[in-house]
């Protein structure tokens, strides 16, 4: 019989880290073979890729800087997957994110004291309501919050498409829609000059650190990983299942929010179609490596970025063609994955 | 259980890889897996010299530049250098400067919005000579780059950035092509319905979508013409869909400025047997019924560019070219007909428009804002 109340589910134990440091080595090896038979040289590929995320100042920038909304996106599908959910609209919510960003930061009145918070608070609040469509249906209606999360993607997306293609659309010639450029007051500092990495770090680690401790410490984080466990369980232990849900969806949605927020304010300062490489898709891989665990999420989402961070950079390196490269980052992802199984046999 | 099938999993997926390797491993190398850092051993064909006037050049600024005798350069693209149209023509421009100069040209390819600025700053901290932005998007993603790397030179195409005293920008005037488009498809019509497709609605292309619209009510005021946005510039299906969509609302010509997605738009006309009217060389090439065609090369342009690092001399700022641009006109954009899909007198007509275009300086001026433009441009979605 499983006890939740321990919750070693989600614990990491020092012989796992070991393992998955093994099976990332292998699948490193694995690709490099493929990068060998293709024709180039897999030490030099291997060694521009970490070189080009971690050997400069800015490159350690960028990595972060990429980093920082796929852990916000992956603390949002954490939140959800912790109680049994399956968060596929963390994409969309980031896109509501960024719209209700955009919205503070070029049309409401407010003063510029007080501007920048007013951005973070409505990209989390965007966020946030977004994902409670999804989680209406699924308690009133019992609807697959897949299903309806993956829709709204679309809507979200193609809401930021009609609006800088629309009403918000800069005023003047451009080869590309997008809203104004926000005003400085709108805008996330940077923390290192002439990189691109910003205080939107900062947040995201207090994000990471909040829901650390949402769920380990607290009483609501206790009851979600009770209705993570079942309906049943979570029934007889007396928990309000709808409120609960409906409270970490709001948290969840909100977190994708504050990464929507955190693109258009700290990294691209105007809203633009399309601006997200699929961190929100991206972040599931971030999340099931790091086994739902914060800080083990915390780790993958910085390999991931450095993995997909910088790789077209690849090309004029070592001349790996863009498509391929990528091909390879997703047999390293899948590989990692596959081999899970054995890394919990090695912890037994 | 669970842990027997994961490993018998992941030893299905090493086999298969393996199996694949060795597979490709036997197989010749494809023709798109070549290096993207080429430097040619040969030097070879003297350019093409024509007079220039660009029909628009706003702030410039000469400063002096070390002269250099081979480049490093670098092609930044949003898409991928082989996809129709606009990317390929960029290709084989940059094909060209090697092949002409021995300058090295390296690629960066899929480079979307979100990482253009960090791109931009990484190739300049890698001390390439020329950095070359291949969409008007750099206009917005170029300037804390361009301040922050004075010594880097910056070439945009398809952007009107100015007041950076190290980065010219060139555009092109592509109404002056649509508008010849839209009344040689005006003429062609027996139903008097047209079709326009285009791939993002970005002003510059609505600008294009209007100039079709105008080009056909020159010739017949009241045709219809049906427009098209296909939200991206690679969904071939997707064009064709709404292509079909234009042809059984009756349109018997269909047209669009759609990227690679043209193709889609053409292989509608095909299956339908209505005209077609082809947006670059690439998609003429691929429909020979087509009635004609866009034309614009960019090799022009980047020549342009290395005389002026060549000189000692680099004269910043924003150009506009137009069809009349270049004496004698057409070396920059321009638009051909098919001849063998024309009667004499179409050709004719459309021949002399082409001619008035030219004869104007540009279709702007050629038909005034106030009387042309404007009423017509109710359809934009601004």
């Amino acid at each position: 019989m499983q006890n939740i109340f321990r919750d070693r589910k989600y614990n990491i134990p020092s012989r796992y880290i070991l393992g998955y440091l093994g099976v990332f080595l292998t699948a490193i090896f694995l690709t490099g073979v493929l990068i060998f038979i293709f024709g180039y040289d897999p030490v030099s590929a291997y060694y521009h890729m970490f070189n080009n995320a971690l050997g400069s100042t800015f490159g350690i920038a960028e990595t972060l800087t990429f980093a920082i909304p796929l852990f916000l996106c992956a603390m949002s599908i954490t939140i959800a997957m912790r109680m049994g959910l399956t968060n596929l609209g963390a994409e969309g919510q980031l896109y509501l994110g960024s719209i209700g960003a955009t919205f503070v930061a070029l049309y409401l009145p407010v003063p510029d004291e007080i501007r920048l918070i007013t951005v973070i608070i409505f990209g989390f609040v965007f966020g946030a309501v977004y994902a409670l469509i999804p989680a209406i249906m699924k308690v009133r209606y019992g609807v697959s919050e897949i299903f309806v999360g993956l829709m709204l993607n679309f809507v979200g997306l193609f809401l930021v498409h009609y609006l800088v293609e629309g009403p918000w659309i800069r005023e003047g010639w451009g080869a590309i829609a997008t809203s104004e450029r926000f005003p400085l007051s709108a805008q996330i500092p940077k923390i290192i000059v002439d990189t691109r990495l910003h205080f939107g770090l900062i947040l995201a680690i207090l994000v990471g650190i909040l829901v650390y401790f949402l769920l380990k410490k607290t009483a609501f984080g206790y009851e979600i990983k009770v209705v993570g466990f079942g309906e049943k369980v979570a029934r007889y232990s007396g928990i309000n299942i709808s409120k609960t849900v409906l409270f970490a969806a709001l948290l969840s949605g909100g977190f994708a929010g504050l990464a929507g927020m955190i693109e258009v304010s700290g990294v691209l300062h105007l809203l633009v179609g399309g601006f997200s490489p699929g961190y929100g898709y991206l972040a599931f891989g971030a999340v099931l490596m790091g086994r739902l665990n914060p800080a083990g999420v915390g780790i993958t989402s910085f390999l991931f970025a450095i993995l997909l961070g910088r790789v077209e950079s690849l090309q004029r390196t070592v001349g790996i063609s863009l498509s391929f490269f990528y091909a390879l980052v997703a047999i390293i992802i899948l590989l990692i994955l596959v081999f899970e199984p054995i890394i919990g046999k090695v912890r037994k | 259980m669970e842990q027997k099938t994961g490993i018998t999993v992941a030893a299905v997926i090493i086999i298969i890889l393996a199996v694949a390797a060795a597979y490709i491993g036997t197989q010749p190398a494809a023709p798109t897996t070549t290096p993207t850092t080429v430097t040619p051993t040969t030097t070879a064909t003297a350019t093409t010299t024509a007079t220039t006037t660009a029909t628009a050049t706003t702030t410039t600024t000469t400063i002096p530049t070390a002269p250099v005798q081979k480049l490093r350069i670098a092609l930044v693209l949003n898409g991928y250098r082989d996809w129709p149209g606009w990317y390929n023509e960029a290709n084989q421009a940059a094909i060209g400067v090697m092949e002409t100069h021995g300058h090295t040209v390296d690629y960066a390819e899929d480079v979307q919005f979100a990482d253009q600025e960090r791109v931009l700053n990484e190739l300049a901290a890698e001390g390439y000579d020329l950095i070359w932005g291949h969409s008007g998007a750099f206009d917005f993603t170029l300037p804390t780059v361009a301040d922050a790397y004075p010594n880097t030179r910056f070439f945009i195409t398809g952007g009107r950035l100015t007041a950076y005293p190290n980065v010219i920008s060139i555009d092109q005037a592509w109404r002056d092509t649509e508008f010849i488009k839209g009344a040689l498809a005006a003429m062609v019509s027996e139903t008097d319905v047209v079709g326009y497709q285009i791939g993002e609605p970005y002003p510059t292309v609505l600008d294009e979508s209007l100039a079709f619209k105008v080009g056909a009510k020159y010739v017949k005021p009241d045709i219809t013409v049906l427009t098209s946005t296909l939200g991206n510039w690679w969904d071939i299906e997707s064009a064709k869909e709404a292509a079909l969509g234009m042809i059984d609302q009756g349109a018997d010509v269909v047209a669009g400025w759609a990227g690679s997605a043209d193709r889609g738009i053409g292989t509608a006309a095909e299956e339908r047997d209505v005209y077609y009217i082809a947006s670059d060389m690439d998609h003429y090439a691929l429909f020979p019924d087509a009635l004609g065609s866009t034309t614009y090369s960019f090799t022009p342009n980047i020549e342009e560019v290395l005389q002026n690092m060549k000189a000692d001399s680099w004269v910043s700022g924003n150009r506009l070219y137009g069809i009349a641009s270049t004496d004698p006109p057409g070396q920059y954009i321009d638009f051909i007909f098919n001849e063998d899909m024309l009667s004499a007198s179409i050709l004719d007509q459309v021949s002399n428009i082409r001619q008035e275009v030219i004869s104007a300086n540009g279709v702007g001026l050629l038909l005034p804002t106030e009387d042309w433009w404007e009423p017509l441009a109710e359809y934009i979605p601004r």
